[in-house]
C-alpha cells in the first residue's frame, strides 16, 4: 500500500482523475443500461400486448381461423404486422395450440403446449409474460381471438426477443463508450498538464521532497542562534524562527500577518523599508541586536525579504564582564602602586631615623586596612562582592578618595537566583560613577552601604560630588547618556538599569549640590 | 444562515399545514356538504343498478345520511366506465363494485384495481348455481364432472354475458378441482341470463351456470333442475340442492357486491360511511330487500373490505393463472 502511494505527483493526479472519470462514467453507464433495458422491456410489454389485441380483434384473423385452411392469409398478415410494429415475431395458434402463423415455415401446423395460453383460452384474458416457447427468450403479449359467438377460437402472441432489447441497448452504448474514451483521454492529458504546472510551482520537487525540505528547514532554523524572519513582497511574514520569537517576545500566531501588525518598533520597520543592508545595530524590545537584511530572489526578481539578527546584549554582557576584569586588574595595579609609595615613605622615614613616625604611620595604615578588611570579611559574606569592594578600595586609595564602607553594612551570601554578574555590574558601575563624581572635589568621600534585612537587599552609594543637574536627572539611565564627552561611553547607568530590571529590583536617585545618593532595591525572592 | 431560514420557512409551512388540516377536520364533522352520489356502473335494471337504488332508498328512508343521495348510471366496459368516473371524484361519490373490479384487472381488460380506491363495504352476496335440463343424464354435479373429466368438450355449457365473470369462474374452478382439462370446455356465450335459461329449456345446451336469483324460480317451477350451489350451506327454499362441498369440491364461491369510495378519503369520511352503512344493514328494510333478491348478508366494514379484496385478488390470480394442467 505504501509503495502504491509512493509514486510521482503526476501518477497520483492521473490515477485520481482517471479513476474519478471512470467511476462516474461507469456509474452513469450502469444507470443508462438499467434504464434503457427497463424501458425496452416496458415498451415491449406494452406494445406486444397492444399489438396482439389489435390483431386478435381483426375480422380477417377470426375469419381465417374459423374457415381454416387460409393459413397463407394469416401468415402474410402476421408477417406484415410484425414488420410494421417491429415485433420480432407474431404467432397465431388455435385453441388446441396448433400453430397457424409463425415466422419460421417448419413450425406451421405443429402444436404448442397451451399452458401459456391458458388464461386467454379459458378466461379470455389479455396478458404479458416471459416466454421462450416460440423463438427464444422473449417478452410476449397474448390476446384471445373470439368468434362471432364470443367463443375463443385462438390466441395471438406478439413477441419481442430479449436479446434484441439488449442488442439495441448495447448499440446505443457504443457511441457513449467512444465519448467516454475521449473523456478519459482528456482527463489524462489535463492531469499531466496539471501535474506539470504544480511541479513548476514547486521547482520540480515532488511533494514528499518538499516535505523533507520543510522539516529540515524547521530543524535548522530552530537550531540557529540568530533570529530569522522572512516575508514576501507584501511584507507578510512567511516564516519566523523560535529565536526571533524569543528576542521579539512574540506569540506563535504570526504567520501571514503583516510585519507592521507584529512588530511595533518603528526604527526596525524603517530599517526594513530600506535597501538590503548588513550589520545594522539597533534596539528591539530592549535588546540591542545586529541586523542583516537580504532580499529573496527568484529569476533575478525580488520576491521577499529575509531579516536575520543577533542579540547584542549577550555580546555586551561578555564585554562588560571583560571590562570588569580589566578594571579589577587596573585597581590592583593602583593598589600596588599606592603600596609602593607607602613603602618609599617608610623607607625614607627609616633612613631619616623617624622611627616613631614610621610606627605611627604603619599603625594607622594597618588599622584603616584592618577596619575595612574586618568589615568586609565579617559583614559582607558574598565573596564576589568582597573581591569587588577590595578592588574599589584600592582604586579609591590611588585616587585619594575616601572610600568608606558603612559600619552597619551586613550582606549574606546572595540567593542562588541572583546572578552575581548583575550585582557586580550594578555595584561596580555605581561606584565608578561615584568615584568620577568626586574626583577634583575638595571633599572626596564615597560611602557604600548594603543591608539585606527583610525581603530586599538594599544598597546605597553616596558620593560628595557636585550632584546631577535637575534637568538631566531623568535622562541618566538612558542609553548613551554620559556626563563625559568621550565616545563609547554612556552605557554604564543604562546597563545598571537593565541589570536591576532583570532582577526585578528598583533604583532611586536623589541629588543635591553637595552629593548624590543612589539606592538600589533587589528583592531576595525570585 | 440561509439554511436556517429555509428550516424556519418549512416548519412554519408545516404548522400552517397542520392548522389547515385541522380546519378540514372541523369541516368533516359537517360531512357531507353536498348530495351524495352513488354510481351504478351499469345500465338501469341490472344487479348493480338494483343494489344502488336499494341502498339509496334505505339510506334516505331511514335517514342514515344527511342531505340528498342520488343514483348515477355509468354503464360500459364491465364497470370500467363507472369506476374510472369515481376515481376523479371526492368523498361525496361512491360506487357499487364487485369481483369484476378484480378480474377485469387480472384479465388485462382494465388498468384499475381495488388499490386505486377506498373499499368502504362489502354488502351482500349471491350464490351461483349449476342447472341442467330435467331430462339430463346427470343427476348431480359429480356425474357431470366425471363426464367432463372424460371428455371436456362433450358438454355444452351456457353462460352470460361473457367469459371471466363469476358464473364462469366458479364453474371453471369447480371443474379444475375435479381434474377437468378446462381449456377444452365447450362454452356457449349468451347475451343475458334470460337467454341462458331459454337455451337450457330449449335443449340447446347441456348445462348452465348462473346466479341463484336467475335459476331459483325455474327450478321451483320444475322447468329445469339446479344440481349444485356455490354456498357453504344449503340455501333456504332450495334445501334439496346440495352444495359443491357436499359433492366433493372444496369450494365456496360468493358473488359479492360492495361499495367503493374514491381514492384518498380521510379517516373521518371513512368513519362516516362505516357508520351509515353499518346501520343500514341492520335495518328491517335491508333484510327485506335481501330476501326479495335472494341475496345474503355479507357485510364487511371498510377495514375488513380492504383485507377481503386483497384475499380475493390473490384467489382470483391463482385461479386465472394456474391451469392445473401441469399437476
Amino acid at each position: 500500500m505504501k509503495s502504491l502511494l509512493n509514486v510521482s505527483l503526476q501518477t497520483k493526479i492521473m490515477g485520481l482523475v482517471v479513476s474519478l472519470v471512470l467511476g462516474i462514467i461507469i456509474a452513469l453507464l450502469a444507470f443508462f443500461i438499467y434504464y434503457e433495458i427497463e424501458q425496452g422491456v416496458e415498451n415491449a410489454t406494452r406494445i406486444g400486448l397492444q399489438t396482439s389485441k389489435t390483431i386478435a380483434n381483426m375480422n380477417t384473423v377470426e375469419e381465417a381461423l374459423t374457415e381454416a385452411d387460409s393459413n397463407a392469409e394469416l401468415k402474410a398478415l402476421a408477417l406484415r404486422i410484425s414488420s410494421q410494429v417491429d415485433a420480432n415475431f407474431i404467432v397465431i395458434e388455435d385453441r388446441e395450440g396448433r400453430i397457424l402463423a409463425h415466422p419460421s415455415e417448419e413450425k406451421i401446423d405443429t402444436y404448442n403446449d397451451i399452458e401459456e395460453n391458458y388464461k386467454a383460452i379459458v378466461f379470455g384474458g389479455y396478458y404479458s409474460l416471459l416466454s421462450d416457447q416460440n423463438v427464444g427468450p422473449s417478452i410476449v403479449g397474448k390476446s384471445p381471438i373470439f368468434n362471432a359467438k364470443k367463443q375463443i377460437v385462438g390466441v395471438v402472441t406478439v413477441g419481442y426477443l430479449e436479446d434484441e432489447i439488449y442488442n439495441s441497448t448495447f448499440n446505443r452504448l457504443k457511441g457513449i463508450v467512444v465519448f467516454a474514451v475521449f473523456v478519459v483521454f482528456l482527463g489524462v492529458v489535463l492531469s499531466i498538464l496539471l501535474a506539470r504546472n504544480i511541479r513548476k510551482d514547486t521547482m520540480d520537487l515532488e511533494p514528499r521532497e518538499i516535505a523533507t525540505l520543510y522539516r529540515d528547514r524547521n530543524a535548522i532554523l530552530s537550531s540557529v542562534n540568530e533570529g530569522i524572519i522572512a516575508m514576501d513582497n507584501t511584507k507578510r511574514i512567511t516564516l519566523m524562527n523560535e529565536t526571533a520569537q524569543n528576542i521579539l517576545g512574540l506569540p506563535n500566531a504570526y504567520e501571514n500577518k503583516l510585519i507592521y501588525e507584529v512588530l511595533h518598533t518603528p526604527e526596525l520597520l524603517k530599517i526594513i523599508e530600506d535597501e538590503p543592508r548588513s550589520s545594522i545595530e539597533t534596539e528591539i524590545n530592549g535588546y540591542v541586536v545586529i541586523l542583516n537584511i537580504l532580499p529573496i530572489l527568484k529569476d533575478e526578481k525580488k520576491v521577499g525579504t529575509v531579516i536575520s539578527f543577533r542579540d547584542k546584549t549577550e555580546m555586551l554582557e561578555l564585554i562588560n564582564t571583560l571590562s570588569e576584569v580589566q578594571k579589577f586588574s587596573d585597581d590592583l595595579r593602583a593598589q600596588t602602586h599606592e603600596f609602593q609609595n607607602k613603602l618609599y615613605v617608610i623607607s625614607g622615614l627609616l633612613q631619616l631615623g623617624h622611627y616613631q613616625e614610621v610606627l605611627n604611620m604603619i599603625r594607622s595604615e594597618v588599622s584603616a586596612v584592618e577596619q575595612n578588611n574586618k568589615l568586609i570579611f565579617d559583614q559582607i559574606k558574598d565573596v564576589k562582592i568582597q573581591a569587588l569592594l577590595f578592588g574599589k578600595i584600592g582604586k579609591a586609595s590611588e585616587k585619594k578618595i575616601d572610600f568608606e564602607i558603612e559600619e552597619s553594612s551586613t550582606l549574606e551570601a546572595l540567593p542562588a537566583h541572583i546572578n552575581p554578574a548583575k550585582i557586580i555590574v550594578i555595584i561596580g558601575n555605581l561606584l565608578d560613577n561615584a568615584f568620577e563624581a568626586v574626583v577634583g572635589r575638595d571633599e572626596r568621600k564615597v560611602v557604600f552601604f548594603a543591608v539585606d534585612y527583610g525581603e530586599e537587599i538594599v544598597m546605597e552609594i553616596v558620593d560628595s560630588g557636585a550632584g546631577i543637574p535637575e534637568e538631566t536627572i531623568n535622562l541618566i539611565f538612558g542609553k548613551g547618556f554620559s556626563t563625559k564627552s568621550a565616545k563609547g561611553r554612556g552605557f554604564g547607568l543604562s546597563n545598571v538599569r537593565n541589570a536591576i530590571e532583570e532582577l526585578n529590583g528598583s533604583i532611586e536617585v536623589s541629588s543635591t549640590g553637595s552629593g548624590t545618593t543612589f539606592t538600589v532595591f533587589i528583592p531576595k525572592n525570585s | 444562515m440561509k439554511k436556517l431560514l429555509t428550516y424556519i420557512g418549512l416548519s412554519s409551512l408545516l404548522i400552517l399545514g397542520g392548522c389547515s388540516s385541522g380546519g378540514s377536520g372541523a369541516e368533516a364533522e359537517q360531512f357531507p356538504t353536498k348530495p351524495i352520489e352513488l354510481v351504478a356502473p351499469a345500465t338501469p335494471g341490472g344487479g348493480w343498478d338494483a343494489t344502488a337504488r336499494a341502498i339509496q332508498k334505505i339510506l334516505k328512508d331511514e335517514e342514515l345520511v344527511e342531505g340528498n343521495i342520488n343514483v348515477v348510471n355509468k354503464p360500459g366496459g364491465s364497470g370500467e366506465v363507472g369506476w374510472q368516473y369515481l376515481k376523479g371524484k371526492d368523498a361525496h361519490s361512491l360506487a357499487i363494485n364487485s369481483s369484476l373490479l378484480i378480474t377485469n384487472n387480472l384479465l388485462g381488460q382494465s388498468e384499475l384495481s381495488y388499490e386505486d380506491f377506498t373499499p368502504l363495504a362489502v354488502l351482500t352476496t349471491e350464490w351461483i348455481s349449476i342447472a341442467v335440463a330435467n331430462d339430463s343424464p346427470f343427476a348431480d354435479a359429480k356425474q357431470l364432472m366425471e363426464q367432463l373429466k372424460e371428455d371436456p368438450s362433450s358438454i355444452k355449457i351456457a353462460l352470460a354475458p361473457g367469459l371471466g365473470n363469476n358464473d364462469h369462474l366458479s364453474f371453471v374452478q369447480a371443474a379444475k378441482e375435479y381434474g377437468v382439462d378446462v381449456s377444452k370446455l365447450n362454452i356457449l356465450i349468451y347475451e343475458s341470463g334470460g337467454d341462458v335459461v331459454t337455451a337450457l329449456l330449449g335443449g340447446h345446451v347441456d348445462v348452465a351456470t348462473m346466479s341463484i336469483s336467475e335459476s331459483k324460480e325455474q327450478h321451483l317451477a320444475g322447468k329445469f333442475k339446479v344440481i349444485s350451489v356455490s354456498s357453504a350451506e344449503r340455501l333456504e327454499g332450495l334445501e334439496e340442492v346440495p352444495t359443491w362441498q357436499e359433492q366433493g369440491v372444496d369450494m365456496v364461491f360468493p358473488h359479492w357486491r360492495g361499495i367503493l369510495g374514491p381514492p384518498d378519503m380521510t379517516e373521518e369520511e371513512i368513519a362516516y360511511y362505516d357508520k351509515a352503512i353499518g346501520d343500514m344493514v341492520e335495518t328491517e328494510a335491508w333484510t327485506e330487500l335481501m330476501k326479495n333478491n335472494e341475496w345474503e348478508l355479507f357485510y364487511k366494514n371498510s377495514a375488513e373490505s380492504a383485507e377481503f379484496l386483497k384475499e380475493q385478488t390473490q384467489m382470483y390470480d391463482t385461479l386465472l393463472s394456474e391451469s392445473g394442467l401441469t399437476d
